[in-house]
């Protein structure tokens, strides 16, 4: 659908608003690298008033509103990593002034690649994640096609349940589970916090593995045992090749998410070396030395999800939800 | 190679009406059935079930003589070309082709592929071995789910609507190489089908299903000639058969067209129904002007005012309107909403030759031959023509 003429002006007119707000505002009140930033920021929103003027009358389907939105975001998203870069790459004791880097050091990285306590608090996160998320895709997969699958009884029931633990607040669980842990003695241990992590784990991989399991065309499925094939060529010519892609998808994405679990992690592990990496970043930046290698260290960490996306971006946007051409 | 046979079939449904209602079919050794329905019939259903995906609730499935109901797939060793064609996405052709033989232990790697190319052949499918199905169009998809089938060598074969995405000119080729393939090597098939003219050209025999009922089976001549129950004869043939509200009246029966006699045994099967209903096929009516009018001896006769023609090249239809009570409209319609398919018209469909000069708004006088005319109980569907 081509969007209205009307529809376009108005984005036009709001994009160019905002464009010579921020213009006028950074050339009057921001100082000399940041005006610059503000300044590129203006022409990029007069530029798309500009296009939206001009295309209002086309039929070509492009929606301004949708360009605009685009950008904000872009902006929403790209200054706090920028100012996570800048934190990293200021040298030891100076305070940043500045959104645009000046001066980029890279100590920062290599003292938080070489901190025993980000190293070790790396550690335990991976290993706790990947634990958990090896624990829960076996239940998560056999959970999601009975869901899927079998005519029980109460399977709506079984599915709001799962979504609800979902969107349920870790935190309110942590409490409880501390005091657990430390009747049995074993607080503070790395490999305790991998039943508490189930919690995020087996919830997000059962919601995830029910979308692959309703893609899958089950239709072969009959085929393939009209075929004749036995339990273990079932598992090899249909579940491999069609569930396999899937599932791998959601146990990167479940391992990424426990990895990030900042609320557990802070609730049951009193000190290092079981403190995950999350709640050490925000717990133990005074024994991390500097703001700095904190912002580092979680510019680093950054790197697991991003090469996810860069290596999956199809899979992922498909099970999350968007259609993708 | 293997005989199929249903014992009293029945699987329950979610409501009241049964998805398979006490089948008793039984399909010779080498031989192929066509089961047609209109849709939602349970021919699928009943596939399914006999290739072993399905449980039913009661009866029995042999094979061979040997009760399967508790045999896997595997064990009953069926072929089935499914509607949806149930192709591997991932793997070209080739591998499509030879999916459920290589499942199988001990096959032959140089005669498989002797056989790939052979079926391939036969569904001009050569050119196409190495693409994937998402490259095919739906027709191409089709022949590869049917090839699949072909090249394997199973007990039984069963197609569940196996040339629905052919198009025209094609199908009744791919249809006769298809079925000629099976008889040659005296396969044992079963086929279901919407298209009654697909059934009736194709099978040694045919059953009719409907609601999950099997109507009746027999050699397409004989559903044909002798259909059991008023759905067979209002389904099978294009155009269907005209069934037409009628009257017993002493020796005769009184139509709102025309009156005809009866025969003494037949008047015995009427009884004391005070309405019947009367089939005639459209091929069964002549102009009283044509030959084929003069060799009718034993005629049944009336006159009335065509209201509209369709000249079709090789013949003409001829639509012959006429009227109906209210009470007897209700009690057809009753009879329509019963089987859930659309039996009656307020018109008699006559095909006539195409040499007859014919008008809308003229009047015709048509003849038909008396032992053609069919006499159903409206109530049972039961045809009261044929000798108990």
């Amino acid at each position: 659908m081509t969007p209205s003429v009307r529809s376009r002006l108005w984005a036009s007119a709001v994009s160019f608003a905002l464009g010579f707000g921020a213009g006028n505002y950074g050339v009057l009140m921001i100082a000399k690298p940041d005006q610059w930033l503000w300044i590129a920021v203006s022409v990029v929103l007069m530029l798309t008033g500009a296009a939206g003027v001009l295309f209002a009358d086309t039929a070509r389907a492009v929606s301004f509103w949708a360009v605009l939105g685009g950008e904000i975001f872009t902006v929403l998203t790209l200054v706090p990593l920028l100012w996570t870069f800048r934190v990293a790459t200021t040298p030891d004791g100076v305070t940043p002034r500045t959104l645009w880097p000046q001066d980029v050091t890279w100590a920062a990285f290599d003292g938080a690649i070489s901190s025993d306590t980000l190293r070790d608090a790396a550690g335990t996160s991976l290993l706790v994640a990947a634990l958990a998320t090896l624990v829960a895709m076996p239940l998560a997969v056999s959970a999601a096609y009975a869901l899927v699958h079998l005519a029980a009884p109460g399977r709506r029931w079984v599915y709001g349940f799962v979504l609800a633990a979902l969107l349920m607040p870790v935190l309110a669980l942590a409490g409880p589970f501390a005091d657990q842990l430390i009747d049995l003695g074993v607080y503070g241990s790395r490999l305790a916090l991998v039943i508490p992590t189930l919690v995020i784990t087996l919830p997000l991989a059962t919601w995830l593995c029910v979308t692959v399991m309703r893609e899958a065309s089950w239709g072969l499925l009959d085929a393939v045992r009209a075929d004749g094939a036995t339990r273990r060529q079932m598992l090899r010519r249909f579940a491999l090749p069609h569930l396999g892609p899937g599932i791998v998808v959601v146990a990167l994405l479940v391992f990424v998410a426990a990895c990030n679990d900042f609320a557990l992690g802070a609730g049951l592990a009193p000190d290092r070396p079981s403190l995950p990496l999350p709640a050490t970043l925000m717990l133990a930046s005074g024994r991390v030395d500097g703001s700095s290698a904190v912002a580092a260290a979680g510019l680093l960490w950054l790197l697991l999800p991003l090469a996810l996306l860069l290596l999956l971006p199809r899979r992922i946007n498909h099970l999350l939800g968007r259609s993708y051409r | 190679m293997t005989s199929i046979e249903l014992r009293h079939l029945t699987t329950d449904g979610p409501g009241a009406r049964p998805l398979l209602d006490d089948i008793n079919l039984t399909v010779p050794d080498g031989t192929t059935l066509a089961i047609t329905g209109p849709s939602g019939a349970g021919k699928s259903r009943l596939l399914r079930t006999i290739v072993g995906l399905e449980e039913q609730s009661s009866g029995d499935v042999l094979i061979d003589d040997i009760v399967v109901n508790a045999v896997d797939p595997r064990g009953r060793d069926v072929a089935m070309v499914f509607q949806d064609f149930a192709l591997h996405p991932h793997l070209d052709v080739f591998d499509n082709l030879a999916f459920s033989s290589i499942l199988r232990k001990g096959y032959d790697k140089v005669e498989l592929s002797d056989r790939i190319h052979e079926v391939a052949e036969l569904l001009a499918l050569t050119d196409l071995l190495e693409l994937r199905p998402a490259e095919l169009d739906e027709a191409q998809r089709q022949r590869v789910a049917l090839g699949r089938s072909l090249v394997r060598d199973a007990n039984a074969y069963l197609f569940d609507a196996p040339f629905t995405a052919q198009p025209e000119r094609v199908r009744t080729h791919v249809r006769s190489v298809t079925i000629q393939r099976q008889q040659e090597a005296s396969r044992t098939s079963i086929f279901t089908t919407n298209s009654v003219e697909e059934a009736l050209s194709t099978a040694d025999r045919v059953a009719v299903m409907h609601q999950g009922f099997i109507h009746q089976v027999g050699t397409p001549r004989e559903l044909y000639d002798s259909p059991a129950d008023m759905f067979v004869a209002g389904y099978l043939g294009s155009p269907p058969m005209n069934l037409v509200p009628a009257f017993p009246d002493g020796q005769q029966l009184v139509t709102p067209l025309g009156t005809m006699l009866l025969d003494d045994p037949l008047i015995e099967r009427i009884g004391d129904r005070s309405i019947v209903v009367a089939g005639i096929r459209p091929e069964h009516c002549h102009d009283a002007t044509s030959v084929e009018a003069a060799a009718v001896k034993d005629r049944v006769e009336f006159t009335t005012r065509i209201d509209d023609v369709e000249w079709r090249g090789s013949s003409q239809f001829a639509y012959l309107g006429y009227e109906i009570e209210p009470e007897i409209e209700a009690l057809m319609a009753e009879v329509e909403d019963l089987l859930e398919f659309d039996l009656f018209q307020s018109f008699l469909v006559a095909q006539l030759t195409a040499e007859s000069v014919l008008r809308a708004g003229m009047s015709i006088r048509v003849v038909i031959p008396r032992q053609r005319v069919h006499v159903f109980d409206p109530e049972t569907g039961e045809n009261l023509t044929l000798p108990r």
